[in-house]
């Protein structure tokens, strides 16, 4: 029987020991010819892994390329308190928003097969740059609104605005119900998407930044029930089901997210028809609904009769729903 | 950190892609490589490091510098890694190989020098770490692959270091079970 603690000889081996320590382990393997037999075992084992296969990545920096150039959000506290730079800015991560929706508008186009049962939208081809897209988007609705959204701002967000022009040639007069214009400070607006290879539900949500979290924190306890994919920002299901597991292994930082800086953020999920309006009437409550005309719409029995229209040939289900979440600065103060 | 690596996340947070470049590109081949072996699929791997990087980027601002950058990012893989396994479930189990090759995955082949005997044992090894639990195995990995401490696969992981040195013990004693009929042949007579 060993004098020590066997996992001493694994630390012995990885240098990690005291020097009390090693000297008690080196005396017990003077004495235990077991316990030698273990230690060169064990480091043989060690020498075997030198001859493990190393994996290298096809093209590393075009996968580095691809991460630092993403078209998604820029989290930059100070630019969102460099005064002189807010503008720009807003129209940079509008531009941003716009690229992020228009990944996730491909990614469900793609999936949204007749019988598809698949999850939505892969995060890692979700989190494409938009100049590798290439099917013809088939959803006009949100391209429509994004584009005017564009024009009104007079945004020019380079690459976004290309593809907003793209979605405009694609836009058809299938589309039907006109787009409410709400408050520009809060409002939602709502689309209907009848047509197959669209988004079922589009839901835009405009709000100040320190309410970002708690609107998130309201969409995302539903969205765990389903398969969620976040196209926009690939951490925030990550954390929040991280959160809602209690994961161990939790990055500490990731825990502060939403609470600096400004994002703008393209969230798709699924849900049922009755997930949907349950969470539609949590918008409301946490008044992210402001508009009682709105409010009404998404509610009524006519629209929960539709959202289960649109389920009724999905295999699934489930309605494909995808939230455009533009923050705006808060009113009240700088973000710290 | 270093100034250099301080210097670059100051760069990163002004809006410069290019210093992010020059800050990942020191650990993103061995960042592959580790959750290669941890994922056991080159594909995964890619994907993985792809959100990875994604996430570092998008997420640097959260950066605090209390542990190192390396520590953090690789933090931030591990944990992609293992959602991405609970989500896929790839298994390359020793059975299945066999199932698959009709091959015993211990070599029937004589072994006939030590050179071949070793290289048999890493294949063996290599299967055999698929077999871990993911606990075990991404400790092995960050400790024989990447060549952390304990403290730092503690950092990266939010476990002690002794429960590193626990399960790095339990680990290896697993692995040293698959491969002890070929330590006998290698043994040196007594």
């Amino acid at each position: 029987m060993s004098e020590i603690n066997e996992e001493l000889i694994s630390a012995y081996l990885d240098h990690e020991l005291s020097t009390e320590e090693r000297e008690l382990v080196e005396a017990a393997l003077a004495h235990d010819p077991k316990l030698r037999q273990l230690k060169d075992e064990l480091e043989m084992l060690q020498e075997d892994f030198g001859l493990l296969p190393v994996y290298h990545a096809l093209d590393i920096q075009q996968v580095i390329r691809k991460a630092a150039n993403q078209p998604t959000v820029q989290l930059t506290p100070k630019i969102s308190t460099n005064r002189g730079s807010s503008p720009s800015n807003k129209k940079r991560w509008l531009s941003a928003g716009v690229g992020i929706a228009a990944c996730l508008l491909l990614a469900v186009t793609l999936i949204n097969q007749p019988s598809d049962t698949e999850p939505l939208a892969m995060s890692d081809s979700v989190s494409s740059p938009p100049a590798e897209m290439n099917a013809p988007l088939k959803n006009p609705l949100v391209s429509r609104q994004m584009t005017m959204e564009l024009e009104e701002d007079g945004a020019m967000g380079g690459l976004a605005i290309q593809e907003a022009a793209e979605m405009e040639d694609a836009i058809s007069s299938e589309v039907s119900g006109p787009p409410k214009n709400d408050n520009a400070n809060a409002g939602v607006k709502v689309f209907s998407a009848p047509l197959q290879n669209k988004a079922d539900q589009t839901i835009r949500i405009t709000v100040e930044q320190k309410q970002l979290v708690r609107l998130l924190a309201t969409i995302e306890p539903t969205s765990k029930k389903s398969s969620v994919a976040n196209g926009g920002v690939p951490e925030l299901a990550q954390a929040r089901k991280s959160n809602a597991v209690n994961e161990v292994n939790q990055p500490k930082e990731l825990m502060l997210d939403f609470d600096e800086g400004l994002v703008d953020l393209a969230y798709a999920m699924e849900c049922t028809p009755e997930e949907l309006v349950s969470l539609m009437a949590e918008l409301q409550n946490a008044k992210y609904l402001p508009s009682s005309e709105n409010a009404d719409a998404v509610t009524n029995k006519k629209t929960r009769d539709h959202y289960k229209d649109q389920v009724k040939n999905k295999q699934s289900g489930k309605l494909q729903v995808l939230f455009l979440i533009t923050v705006k600065p808060d009113l009240e103060s700088d973000p710290k | 950190m270093s100034q250099d690596e301080h210097d670059l996340i100051r760069s990163i947070l002004a809006g410069s892609s290019e210093a992010f470049e020059r800050l990942i590109s020191p650990y993103s081949d061995r960042l592959f490589n580790t959750l290669a072996h941890i994922l056991r699929n080159a594909e995964a791997a890619e994907d993985v490091l792809q959100d990875a990087l994604l996430q570092a980027f998008v997420k640097l601002n959260t950066y605090q510098g209390k542990s190192s950058f390396y520590t953090w990012l690789y933090r931030i893989a591990v944990n992609l890694a293992f959602s991405y396994r609970r989500r896929e479930r790839p298994t390359i189990s020793m059975d299945s190989q066999k199932r698959e090759h009709g091959e015993e995955p211990h070599s029937t082949l004589e072994a006939v020098d030590a050179e071949s005997l070793r290289m048999e044992r890493a294949e063996i090894l290599h299967l055999a770490i698929g077999e871990l639990t993911e606990e075990f195995r991404t400790v092995i990995i960050l400790r024989e692959i990447e060549g952390c401490d304990y403290e730092t696969i503690g950092d990266i992981l939010a476990i002690s270091p002794g429960t590193v040195r626990s399960r790095i013990h339990r680990g290896r004693l697993q692995l040293r079970e698959k491969l002890i009929p070929l330590f006998k042949q290698n043994s040196p007579a007594t």
